[in-house]
């Protein structure tokens, strides 16, 4: 059977349900890292900029600026997560075009360019490549909730946190890091891993929810 | 509103997993249901996708094809950058439980087909108001009712689970009693009793999987009317 149809498959079934096994996983394509990286230094402060000078003079160098920093990572996210080569595209082209016509709504003293880049892309990959709808509060569907102060999630990204971040999860006990990847970057349910890891169910939910309680209070700490 | 005391959240692996997109349509529905009425769960759901906004931009930079960027620039032409979101919007149902309409989650009205008022809603034997929701993934149901003050429900058990978030009034159980923004999911092993307030009855929206399996003669009649 041809990958594209194993593909078409996977997407009639809403999962990302590849077979693979932990220890060689592989994306439905081949993953081809830029060599050159030197912008890992670019500041929230000036992706944030970006932000507002695309909303209020809908500068195209700013647009541009957002554009080369997130569209080669989106397209690695999504790919990891299952998505084909133009897929990928389509879906990092909708985030785009949300982040041009959206920019007014990003609150700095709320989130990072990443994580409001990260929610939108989460949305519309699921929109796109799952085609079922999904359903998160946005800033305009505060009607009900007892408002959150923004002095609470005033944090600002900084290049210490990611590098944390990561290296929390490479120090993870081997099996626990695996796992917390599986279910969180590569959508796979409990019972997917627990079935193709040969682990008891029970276990692989402890070993995940260690895992997440150090990775919360790492969170918080920060 | 502001005093609602929720003492029943989704479990942390629920939220982290609804932060990553990973929860199910029904799933996705009645979380964020919770978390509009609920400041301790948004500030979590804040957290995990801080989570997910570190991992994107730690990837490594895979090559995009060279014509996306102008592609992109064509799409977005002539489009205008839209004025900031405004910072409210409000759903109402009326509902004979009250006077004054319900407020709820404005997710909820998309699934309402127009039917605002629960008067137009299904109606049990025993006076249960009820509207089905209908997902594309047939393995999850959902159900909004609207239950007369006092009204002890029929025991039952699920297949699978089910989850039940109070947006009126409340209800008890064995295990305690539900507020307005409690979120209840219950094991594919428990069997329960609930009754609806006493003062205000109850509307809540259920999700579940599986099919509800009630006992007793009055639970068969409620499957033969398809409570």
């Amino acid at each position: 059977m041809c990958l594209k149809r194993i593909l078409d498959i996977i997407r009639e079934k809403h999962t990302m349900n590849l077979q693979y096994n932990i220890n060689k996983f592989k994306p439905a394509m081949k993953i081809n890292k830029l060599s050159e990286d030197n912008d890992f230094t670019v500041s929230n402060d000036h992706l944030s900029s970006c932000l507002h000078d695309i909303a209020d003079n809908q500068n195209i160098d700013a647009f541009k600026t957002i554009f080369k920093y997130f569209s080669p990572r989106l397209k690695s996210y999504l790919i990891k997560l299952g998505a084909v080569d133009n897929q990928a595209e389509e879906v990092i082209q909708e985030v785009m075009i949300a982040v041009w016509t959206k920019s007014a709504s990003y609150d700095q003293s709320k989130s990072s360019v990443g994580t409001w880049i990260y929610t939108i892309a989460r949305n519309k990959r699921i929109d796109k490549i799952r085609k079922e709808k999904r359903h998160y509060l946005s800033e305009s569907d505060e009607g009900l909730e007892i408002p959150v102060e923004s002095t609470q999630e005033k944090e600002i990204f900084s290049n210490e946190i990611s590098v944390k971040l990561k290296k929390y999860i490479d120090n993870l006990p081997k099996e626990q890091g695996k796992l917390l990847k599986l279910s969180y970057f590569y959508d796979k349910t409990h019972a997917d891993i627990s079935e193709e890891l040969n682990i008891p169910l029970g276990t692989v939910k402890s070993r995940i929810r260690l895992a997440l309680t150090k990775m919360r209070h790492l969170v918080e700490i920060n | 509103m502001n005093n609602l005391k929720i003492s029943n959240h989704p479990s942390y692996d629920l939220l982290f997993n609804h932060a990553m997109g990973n929860t199910s349509e029904a799933e996705s529905l009645i979380i964020s249901c919770h978390i509009s009425y609920c400041g301790t769960c948004k500030k979590d759901l804040a957290k995990f996708e801080k989570v997910g906004g570190i991992y994107l931009s730690n990837q490594d930079k895979v090559k995009l094809s060279s014509s996306l960027w102008d592609n992109t620039l064509k799409e977005i032409e002539g489009l205008e950058p839209e004025p900031q979101q405004s910072n409210y919007t409000s759903s109402t149902i009326n509902s004979s439980l009250l006077k004054n309409t319900i407020k709820i989650p404005s997710f909820l009205t998309e699934y309402l087909d127009n039917k605002c008022s629960t008067d137009s809603w299904s109606s049990t034997l025993n006076n249960v108001k009820y509207k089905n929701i209908k997902f594309n993934n047939k393995d999850f149901k959902g159900r909004l009712l609207e239950i007369p003050p006092g009204k002890s429900m029929p025991a039952h058990g699920h297949e699978s689970y089910e989850a039940t978030l109070v947006l009126h009034g409340g209800y008890s159980d064995e295990k305690g009693y539900y507020n307005k923004g409690d979120l209840v999911v219950a094991n594919s092993d428990e069997v329960h009793s609930p009754v609806s307030s006493e003062k205000e009855g109850c509307i809540c929206l259920v999700v579940y999987s599986g099919s509800l399996k009630f006992k007793g003669l009055i639970g068969s009649i409620l499957n033969l009317s398809r409570f």
